[in-house]
C-alpha cells in the first residue's frame, strides 16, 4: 500500500493528476436517482462482454487464417488442436448472441425510462449506432468459419442490398468484392470485423460512457421540470454510483459471466463442412437478430422489404428528435408512443419465430407440421 | 436401316433411368452398337455420369464419317484384346488393375482365366459391391469349392467391417454436434476409409492375408476413433460439473458482494 501511494506521488509530482482525480472521485460519488435498479446494470454488463469478445477474438486471430483455402481447416485446428480453443471460439461465439439480446434489453430499459428525451438525445443517437456496429460485428463475424451455413447465409443476406433502388448492385459489390462471395469477401469482413468495427466500437462507446457519466441517469421527472441536485437526490434516498451501484454492476457481470460460461460449455457451435460455391445445402438462414428482415423480404417484394429495416432503423435515431417530443418521461404518460413500439416489436418477434419455422419441420402436441417458405405449416402426420 | 439404328438410339437414351450427365443423345456409335447403346445405359459408368464409348473404345464420338471416326490417329482400339482388357480397365482403376496382375487370374494365356469384363460385365459394368465379390466366384467355382469358401469368407469381411465404419461414421457425426473438436478424428475416419476401399482393390489379388491386413489397419483407425468418442463422453460429464463449480463460484461471490454491500 505504501509502495502505490509512492508510485502515485512520484506520478503526482510529475504529471500534476490529483485535480483529474479529483474530478472523477467527485463524479463517481454523485448520487444516482432513486428509480435506479438492476435494469441500469446491462450497460456495464455489454461492456463487460464487449472487453470477454475482444479478449477472445485477439486469442482467436492468432491461429485464424482469413483465406478462403485455409480459414475452414483453421477453426478445424482452433477446436481441436489448440489447448481450449474450443472454449475460447464457444465463449466469442455465445457472447456475441449475448451482447445483441443485451443491447436490446438496455434499449428497451433506455425506452421504457424515457432515457434518451432531452438533453441526452446524443447519447440515444450514439447508442442506435453501437447497436448498428454490433449487428455488423454479428453480420461479418458469421462468415469467417467460412462453412457451407456460414458461406450461403451470407451470400442470402448480401443479395438483399442489391435491390436498393440506383445504388444496390454497387453497395453489393462493394460489399462482397465482386460479382460472387469468395475470398475477396472473406477478406473484407475480416478487415471490418477485427479493424474497422472495433475503431467504431472504441471511439463510440468511448463518447457514450462520457456521456453516461457527464450528464448522469436521467430522473423520472418532465423534461420541462429542473432535474433534482444530489442533495436532492440523496434525500430522496439516491444512492452514490460508487460503491453502491459498482457492486450491483458486478453482481451482474457475474451472472452473465455464468450464463456465457454454461452455454459455452455445453453448447459449443458445430463446425458445418467447408462452403463449396457450387452446391446450395437446403434451408440456409441468417444470424438470428436477421431473420425478421430475412422473412419479410418473402412477403413484400425486395425493393420494399430491404427498406424497411433501414426505416426502422432511421425511426430509431428519429425517436428523441421527432417522433417523441413530449415532455413526459413515464411510460404510462406516453401511451401512444409506447404502444407504436410494442406493436413494431412483437410484429419483429413475429417475423423472426416464423423465419426460424419456415422450411422445417417441427412436431407440436405430437403432430408432425412442415412450415413452407412463408412460414406456413402444413400437417404431415399425426403421431400415436 | 440407318435412321431406324438413329430412332432406337435417341429412343433408348430418352428412356427412363437415363440420368446421366454425358449424353448418348448425339454420340455416332450408337446408331450401329445399338445393342451396346442400350446396355452402357444402365452401366455404372454412364449413370455415374462420367463415361462415354470413347473413353474404353477411342475414337470420335460425334464423327458421322466412319472412316475419320475409326481413324487410328483418334486412339480408336476396336474391341479391346483380351490380354488389353485390364490395361483398358486400369487407365482408371489403378488398384484394382494393379492388385489383379498379382493374383491367380492375371495370366490371359490361361484360357479359362477371367478378365475384368467376366465378373464385372462389358457394357452394363456393375457397380462393384460386396455382393458381387461372391457372385462372381460361383460361375466358375462351385458351391463348396475352396476358391468359392474363400469369396464368401472376404465378402463377410467387409461387409461386417463396411456396416462397423458406417456406424463409427455416424456415431462420430452425432457426437460433433456436441464436442467440436471430435473434428480431429475426420483424417483418421478418411484412413479408414482408404484402407477399406485398399481392401476392396486387394480382393482382386484373391489373397485373404492382404485383405485382413487392411481391414485390421480400417480396425486401428476405427479404435482410434472409438476411444476418442469415449474420451469426449467422459469430458462432456466433466463439463457438467464445471458448470455446477461455476454456478457455485458465481454465488459464493454474489453472496459476498451483498454482504459488501449491507456493511456499507
Amino acid at each position: 500500500m505504501r509502495a502505490l501511494r509512492a508510485v502515485w506521488e512520484w506520478l503526482d509530482q510529475r504529471l500534476g493528476l490529483a485535480p483529474g482525480l479529483q474530478v472523477i472521485v467527485n463524479n463517481l460519488s454523485k448520487p444516482l436517482p432513486p428509480h435506479v435498479n438492476w435494469l441500469f446494470t446491462l450497460g456495464a454488463a455489454l461492456v463487460f462482454l464487449l472487453g470477454i469478445q475482444i479478449l477472445t477474438g485477439a486469442l482467436l486471430m492468432v491461429y485464424y487464417i482469413p483465406s478462403a483455402d485455409q480459414a475452414h481447416a483453421s477453426i478445424e485446428m482452433i477446436v481441436s488442436e489448440v489447448p481450449l480453443g474450443w472454449l475460447i471460439r464457444s465463449l466469442h461465439n455465445w457472447g456475441s448472441h449475448l451482447i445483441v439480446i443485451i443491447t436490446l434489453m438496455h434499449m428497451a430499459r433506455v425506452f421504457v425510462y424515457g432515457g434518451y428525451k432531452k438533453p441526452r438525445e446524443v447519447t440515444w443517437l450514439i447508442g442506435v449506432l453501437l447497436l448498428g456496429v454490433i449487428l455488423l460485428f454479428g453480420f461479418t463475424g458469421y462468415l469467417l468459419p467460412w462453412d457451407q451455413v456460414s458461406y450461403w447465409g451470407t451470400v442470402v443476406a448480401t443479395e438483399a442490398p442489391a435491390s436498393i433502388p440506383f445504388v444496390g448492385s454497387l453497395i453489393r459489390q462493394l460489399l462482397i468484392g465482386g460479382e460472387e462471395v469468395g475470398g475477396a469477401t472473406l477478406g473484407r469482413f475480416f478487415v471490418a470485423h477485427v479493424f474497422l468495427l472495433p475503431l467504431a466500437l472504441f471511439g463510440l462507446m468511448g463518447i457514450h460512457l462520457f456521456l453516461i457519466r457527464y450528464q448522469g441517469v436521467s430522473s423520472l421527472g418532465r423534461i420541462d421540470e429542473p432535474e433534482p441536485t444530489s442533495k436532492e437526490m440523496r434525500a430522496q434516498g439516491g444512492k452514490s454510483f460508487f460503491p453502491y451501484h459498482v457492486l450491483k454492476d458486478i453482481t451482474t457481470m457475474y451472472v452473465i459471466f455464468g450464463i456465457l460460461l454454461t452455454l459455452s460449455l455445453l453448447y459449443p457451435p458445430f463446425i458445418g463442412d467447408p462452403a463449396d460455391p457450387l452446391s446450395t445445402p437446403p434451408g440456409i438462414k441468417p444470424e438470428w437478430y436477421f431473420l425478421p428482415a430475412y422473412q419479410l423480404l418473402k412477403y413484400v417484394p425486395d425493393i420494399i422489404g430491404v427498406q424497411i429495416p433501414l426505416i426502422l432503423f432511421l425511426l430509431l435515431i428519429l425517436l428523441p428528435l421527432v417522433i417523441d417530443r413530449s415532455p413526459e418521461r413515464r411510460a404510462r404518460r406516453r401511451k401512444r408512443i409506447v404502444g407504436g413500439v410494442v406493436v413494431i416489436s412483437v410484429i419483429v418477434v413475429l417475423l423472426g419465430i416464423l423465419g426460424h419455422l419456415s422450411e422445417s419441420t417441427q412436431t407440436w402436441f405430437g403432430k408432425e407440421y412442415y412450415f413452407d417458405l412463408m412460414g406456413m405449416p402444413h400437417l404431415l402426420i399425426e403421431i400415436k | 436401316m440407318r435412321q431406324c439404328g438413329l430412332a432406337i438410339a435417341i429412343a433408348i437414351v430418352m428412356a427412363p433411368g437415363s440420368v446421366s450427365s454425358a449424353d448418348l443423345d448425339d454420340v455416332m456409335c450408337a446408331i450401329c452398337h445399338f445393342e451396346q447403346a442400350e446396355d452402357f445405359t444402365h452401366s455404372v459408368h454412364y449413370l455415374d455420369g462420367k463415361m462415354l464409348c470413347n473413353d474404353c473404345h477411342g475414337g470420335l464420338l460425334f464423327e458421322a464419317d466412319i472412316d475419320i471416326a475409326k481413324a487410328p490417329e483418334t486412339g480408336f482400339i476396336g474391341r479391346p484384346k483380351r490380354e488389353v482388357v485390364a490395361s483398358v480397365c486400369g487407365q482408371c482403376h489403378r488398384g484394382p488393375a494393379q492388385f489383379f496382375s498379382q493374383g491367380p487370374h492375371h495370366d490371359h494365356n490361361v484360357p479359362n482365366n477371367p478378365t475384368c469384363i467376366t465378373c464385372h460385365q462389358n457394357h452394363r459394368v456393375l457397380e462393384a459391391t460386396t455382393a458381387l465379390l461372391y457372385d462372381a466366384c460361383v460361375p466358375c467355382h462351385i458351391g463348396d469349392s475352396p476358391a468359392a469358401k474363400l469369396g464368401v469368407i472376404v465378402q463377410s469381411r467387409l461387409q461386417i467391417e463396411n456396416n462397423k465404419l458406417a456406424r463409427t461414421s455416424d456415431l462420430l457425426d452425432s457426437m460433433r454436434i456436441i464436442d467440436p473438436s471430435l473434428v480431429r478424428f475426420d483424417p483418421v475416419l478418411g484412413e479408414a476409409y482408404a484402407y477399406i476401399r485398399e481392401a476392396d482393390e486387394q480382393t482382386h489379388a484373391m489373397d485373404v492375408s492382404w485383405v485382413e491386413a487392411s481391414v485390421n489397419a480400417s480396425q486401428e483407425k476405427q479404435a482410434q476413433i472409438l476411444q476418442g468418442v469415449a474420451e469426449s463422453k467422459r469430458t462432456e460429464r466433466l463439463k457438467k460439473w464445471a458448470v455446477v463449480g461455476v454456478w457455485i463460484v458465481v454465488l459464493i461471490n454474489i453472496l459476498l458482494l451483498r454482504m459488501k454491500s449491507q456493511q456499507l
